[in-house]
């Protein structure tokens, strides 16, 4: 019988009783740890493939790793950090195969301003440097790793231990990506035009 | 204290919610006077206010109907789940080599199973030449073979992630679990 999941020292899960449930084949609430992870699962596979059919074939995908790999689920992490962080690796390993080339999360220094300049191609003309899906939309032009630590920390809520557990960075890096892509949005809203 | 290095405490400032602690009291007096961190100031609220309210996709119905089948995939028996390929094919390769390694080197089968009374009394030169030589020609091939299974592992695009090497090692305790308790019950 599978260990039933419980919360290492000082993580608190709310979802505990549910993985442990569903580790013993309680299908109620497999069914249930589905209906309150979906969206997000969902959302991160298509913040990071950029693509609706891709994502959902992504998602169906992560679930299944992630049945799969339930029972050896101890709860050192909460479930949906460890969620995440299956959804996160499965979906960049979609898009590396998709792109043909490698996603570096590490820290390197990119010109993130140059990227989100208004001239440049694929900014939507109809919006106006104020308006919120204007930041949403120059997110999508941001190289992945930052849309990746945007997206989870602010739609998918994690904190940034959450997110270094996540991406298996330090916290120092996370921090500073983060900060690197508020401000390269922040002085993406300038009303000059970059030359 | 200048507007760049300041910078990294405005972006904190703003996603604290600009509190009125000593932490930033610094900051705050900079920003009294430097219209460009003003203006900074300003951009990067509308971003925090952006981003705070980006909004999530809507799942489609159809899309939680595969998501909830999966869950029933898992009441099935572990062994139908197909492990990916970048785990068992180099596996196979491996386990190839070393079965070939093992059973068609040419030493006669009544010398390599004879035990020997010593490890000394074994003597190598009780082999022939031509024996040695087309045992070196099948551990290359068995090496070889070793290579190109962990080369494909390696080269692959989509290696397995860690989910897969969890579920590989709860199918192996499943496994083992399962020949103990045959094991228990024939005893």
């Amino acid at each position: 019988m599978p260990r039933p999941s419980r919360s290492g020292p000082g993580v608190s899960d709310p979802m505990a009783d549910l993985v442990a449930r569903a580790q013993v084949g309680d299908s109620d609430a497999l069914t249930q740890l589905i209906l309150q992870t979906e969206q997000r699962v969902y959302n991160l596979a298509y913040r990071i493939l950029e693509n609706r059919q891709e994502a959902e074939d992504m998602a169906q995908e992560i679930y299944l790793k992630v049945w799969r790999a339930l029972p050896s689920f101890r709860g050192e992490a909460k479930f949906t950090t460890w969620l995440h962080a299956i959804a996160t690796h499965a979906s960049l390993n979609r898009l590396r195969k998709l792109k043909r080339e490698p996603v570096v999360l590490a820290d390197t220094e990119e010109n993130l301003e140059r990227l989100l300049a208004r001239d440049t191609e694929g900014i939507g003309s109809e919006l106006e440097p104020g308006e919120k899906a204007y930041i949403w939309q120059q997110v999508r032009r941001l190289p992945v790793k930052y849309a990746l630590v945007l997206t989870l920390f602010y739609q998918q809520q994690l904190s940034y231990e959450e997110i270094t557990q996540v991406l298996d960075l330090p916290l120092g890096t996370v921090k500073a990506q983060l900060n690197r892509a508020r401000l390269a949005l922040a002085r993406s809203l300038k009303e000059t035009r970059t030359p | 204290m200048t507007c760049d290095t300041l910078r990294e405490q405005l972006v904190d400032y703003v996603v604290a919610g600009e509190p009125a602690d000593d932490q930033y009291a610094v900051l705050r007096a900079h920003l009294y006077h430097c219209v460009q961190c003003q203006q900074d100031l300003n951009r990067l609220r509308q971003v925090e206010l952006a981003l705070r309210a980006w909004p999530l996709e809507e799942v489609t119905p159809s899309l939680q109907l595969r998501l909830l089948a999966t869950g029933n995939r898992l009441q099935q028996p572990m062994d139908l789940y197909p492990l990916p390929w970048a785990i068992w094919l180099p596996a196979l390769t491996v386990l190839i080599a070393i079965g070939l390694a093992l059973f068609l080197t040419p030493v006669p089968l009544s010398i390599a199973l004879q035990p020997a009374a010593s490890p000394l009394e074994w003597n190598p030169r009780a082999l022939s030449l031509d024996h040695d030589a087309l045992q070196a020609v099948w551990v290359g091939v068995s090496v070889a073979l070793a290579g190109i299974g962990v080369t494909m592992a390696l080269s692959q695009t989509e290696m397995p992630d860690r989910s897969d090497m969890d579920g590989l090692r709860s199918r192996a305790t499943h496994a083992i679990r399962r020949i103990w308790h045959v094991a228990g019950h024939s005893r």
